[in-house]
C-alpha cells in the first residue's frame, strides 16, 4: 500500500468505518507493519490534539469557570473577602509529623498496637469557606470532625449524603466517620462505590476500606484493598508497609 | 516521556475532576507566588490571574485528552509553566523583562524542565495541526468539528444535511487529508 492509501485506512478504521471483517484483517496487519502502527499513533495525537482546541466540552468549561472563581479570589486584593480553608491545623505538617512517627515507630518500637490509628491519613477535614459569616452543614461537621467528635460528624455527613450521594468529598468523610463509629460494614458500601468512580478520593476509599478490615483483624481482606493501591498515588508507601507488617 | 511517575500526579487528577478542594490547594500554595514573579516584571494582578489560569488549563487538557503523566513535584513545574508563557508575552507586547530569562531557576531539577519543555512542546504541536485544519475545505472543517463534539453520527449528518453513510466515508476522507497535510507540514521544515 501507498502512504495515501494506509492513511486512509487508519483513518477509516478510526473513525468506526470498517466492517469486522475488514476490521479484523486490519488488525492483523497491525501486528506486523511498523509503518502502519506510526500512523495510527500519529493519527491519534492528531485527532486527540486539534478535539481539545476545537470541541472544548462542557466540563473544560466548567473547570475553566472554577479557575476564574479562584483567580478573582486569589488574585485580586480587596474586592473579594480571602477564601478560608476550615481546618485545625495544618494537614501537610500533619502528615509529615505522622510519616516521621511512623517510621519511628516502625524502625524503633515493633509492638503492635493500633495500627488502624497510626495510618490513619485524613486526620482533618477542610471544607473550602466562602468568606460567608453563617456556617454551612459541611462546615459545621469539619468542625466536630477535627474535634474528633465523630458521631456528630456523622449525623450531619449522613445528611449531606443523602442529599447529593454523588459528592465526592462527602461520600469519603462520610464513610471515614461511620469507620469511626464501629459501623465497618455501612462505610465499605459508600468507600466502594467512591472506589469504583474516578473521584479523586478513589485510592483514598481503598485505603480506608482497607483499613476498615485492619480495625476488625481482617487480613485477609485487608490485604487485598491495600493491594489496589498502585504505585505512585499518595497512599502508595503506607499500604505497602501495611502489607509487610500484617 | 519515563514512567515514574510523581505523587504530585494528584494535583492532575483534581484539575481533571474539577476538585475544588484541590484546586483551592493549587492556588493557595502557587497563586501568590507566580503574582509576586508577573507584578515584580512589570504585569498586572489581572495579566498574572490569566497567566496562571492559562497554563493550568493546558494541564488540564494534556490531562484529560492525552493522558499527562508528571514526573516531577508539580509547585516548580507550574511556576516555570507560568514564567515561560509571560516571557513570551513580554516579547509580544515589547516590554522589557527584569528577570533576566531562567537564571533564577537554576535550582529547578531537570524533570521539571523536562516536563515544561513537553508541554511547550504539545502546544506548538497544536498550532500546527490547527494551521493544517484551517488548510482544509470548509465542509471538512465542519465535518471534522462536528464529529469531535462527540454528538451521535446520526445527529452530525442530520446538523450537515447528509446521508449517514456520507458522512462516515467523508469523515475518514477529511482526516486523512489532515494528517497528510500535518506530515508534508513536517517535511517542509
Amino acid at each position: 500500500m501507498m502512504n495515501e492509501e494506509k492513511l486512509l485506512t487508519v483513518a477509516r478504521y478510526l473513525e468506526g468505518d470498517m466492517e469486522l471483517q475488514e476490521k479484523q484483517e486490519f488488525e492483523t496487519l497491525l501486528q506486523t507493519d511498523g509503518e502502519l502502527k506510526t500512523l495510527l499513533a500519529e493519527y491519534k495525537n492528531v485527532h486527540q490534539t486539534l478535539k481539545m482546541k476545537i470541541a472544548p466540552s462542557e466540563e473544560d468549561k466548567e473547570v475553566e469557570a472554577t479557575l476564574a472563581a479562584f483567580g478573582k479570589q486569589y488574585f485580586k486584593n480587596q474586592e473579594h473577602p480571602p477564601v478560608k480553608v476550615v481546618r485545625l491545623q495544618s494537614y501537610l505538617k500533619w502528615i509529615s509529623v505522622a510519616a516521621i512517627l511512623v517510621i519511628g515507630l516502625l524502625v524503633w518500637a515493633p509492638w503492635s498496637a493500633n495500627l488502624y490509628d497510626k495510618y490513619s491519613i485524613s486526620k482533618e477535614m477542610s471544607v473550602v469557606e466562602r468568606g460567608a459569616d453563617t456556617k454551612n452543614n459541611l462546615e459545621k461537621a469539619a468542625d466536630f470532625y477535627n474535634a474528633h467528635d465523630f458521631s456528630a460528624a456523622r449525623e450531619i455527613l449522613a445528611q449531606e449524603y443523602a442529599l447529593s450521594p454523588e459528592n465526592s468529598l462527602v461520600a469519603y468523610y462520610y464513610g471515614i466517620t461511620l469507620i469511626e463509629t464501629g459501623k465497618e460494614n455501612d462505610a465499605r458500601t459508600i468507600l466502594t462505590k467512591l472506589y469504583e468512580g474516578e473521584s479523586v478520593f478513589k485510592y483514598d476509599a481503598a485505603y480506608y476500606i482497607g483499613l476498615s478490615f485492619v480495625k476488625q483483624k481482617d487480613k485477609q481482606q485487608a490485604l487485598v484493598w491495600f493491594a489496589k493501591i498502585p504505585q505512585g498515588t499518595s497512599n502508595y508507601d503506607k499500604a505497602q508497609e501495611l502489607i509487610k507488617r500484617l | 516521556m519515563a514512567k515514574n511517575i510523581h505523587s504530585d500526579q494528584r494535583y492532575i487528577i483534581g484539575l481533571v475532576n474539577n476538585d475544588t478542594v484541590i484546586i483551592n490547594e493549587i492556588y493557595k500554595r502557587c497563586a501568590a507566588k507566580v503574582k509576586s514573579w508577573i507584578v515584580f516584571n512589570n504585569g498586572s494582578d489581572d495579566d498574572a490571574a490569566d497567566i496562571f489560569q492559562e497554563s493550568l488549563m493546558d494541564i488540564y487538557k494534556q490531562a484529560k485528552y492525552k493522558s499527562l503523566e508528571l514526573t516531577c513535584p508539580f509547585e516548580p513545574y507550574i511556576l516555570l509553566i507560568c514564567k515561560r508563557k509571560w516571557l513570551n508575552e513580554i516579547k509580544k507586547r515589547s516590554i522589557l523583562p527584569v528577570t533576566n530569562s531562567e537564571e533564577d531557576l537554576l535550582h529547578i531539577g531537570e524533570d521539571t524542565f523536562a516536563n515544561a519543555d513537553y508541554l511547550e512542546n504539545q502546544e506548538a504541536q497544536s498550532k500546527l495541526f490547527f494551521k493544517a485544519f484551517e488548510k482544509l475545505g470548509e465542509r471538512c472543517r465542519e465535518i471534522i468539528s462536528w464529529s469531535m463534539k462527540g454528538e451521535a453520527q446520526e445527529k452530525v449528518a442530520e446538523t450537515l444535511g447528509v446521508t449517514y453513510g456520507y458522512l462516515r466515508k467523508k469523515k475518514s476522507e477529511c482526516m486523512a487529508s489532515l494528517i497528510k497535510m500535518v506530515q508534508s507540514d513536517k517535511t517542509e521544515e
